[in-house]
């Protein structure tokens, strides 16, 4: 398997789990409000 | 980054920041391509889970708090693993200079501004020295915005491996991952 789908399945497992969880809990119409803020340090 | 679910808010770290707008529908199916877009994803994965009452820590740490989680950090070392030699991936410099007094440590970081240079006494290597440094090490402490960059894959090995900081809360939790955060919020 290449280092790009090895990504990809990855991405897929991640965002199935998510989308799951949503569902799940009925927040798939939910609006995400942004900030954009940025900040220096890491982790 | 951040965004808000519901009144919760969830933050990744990213080198590629900005506005966004949409419903969950939207993100849950985004095509995750770039750093941006990761972050976008993640940053309103962590908030969901706060709001699920999933994850307590989604907001980043301040002030005097990098100091007080990287002490704990070396009592959660030594607690769980003796003397261990640690591979220490992106450079925190609180963590690096309380486990650099305490244990053996190498330390990658893809920042040009701090390869090749010594902090704490340790000489952080580039990226490139990754692998010889998962090889070398008995634990691996891993920044969380692995997830954000995607290099995360590299860090899924035979060994333990820790990831620190609240971008990946809501990842470790979902896919059942190590996660050390001391003093998020």
């Amino acid at each position: 398997m290449t280092t790009k789908s090895r990504r990809k399945k990855m991405h897929d497992i991640i965002k199935k789990e998510f989308a799951r969880t949503v569902n799940q809990n009925g927040l798939m119409a939910e609006e995400v409000i942004p900030t954009g803020s940025y900040w220096q340090s890491r982790g | 980054m951040q965004a808000e679910v519901k009144g919760s808010l969830g933050q990744a770290f990213t080198d590629m920041y900005g506005d966004f707008s949409g419903k969950l529908s939207d993100i849950v199916g985004m095509d995750l391509r770039n750093n941006f877009r990761r972050a976008i994803f993640i940053s309103s994965l962590n908030a969901v889970m706060r709001y699920l009452g999933l994850v307590d820590k989604t907001i980043h740490c301040r002030n005097n708090e990098p100091r007080e989680c990287s002490q704990e950090l070396v009592k959660c070392m030594g607690r769980n693993y003796g003397h261990p030699r640690i591979a220490f991936i992106g450079f925190q410099p609180r963590m690096v200079e309380a486990l650099s007094g305490n244990f053996e440590l190498r330390v990658t970081d893809m920042d040009q501004d701090n390869i090749n240079k010594e902090k704490f006494g340790i000489m952080i290597n580039s990226p490139e020295e990754t692998q010889d440094n998962l090889n070398w090490c008995d634990v691996a402490l891993v920044t969380g915005t692995t997830i954000v960059n995607d290099t995360f894959n590299q860090f899924r090995i035979s060994k333990p491996v820790i990831f620190y900081g609240i971008t990946i809360a809501g990842v470790a939790k979902l896919l059942g991952l190590n996660h050390f955060c001391y003093c998020g919020h």
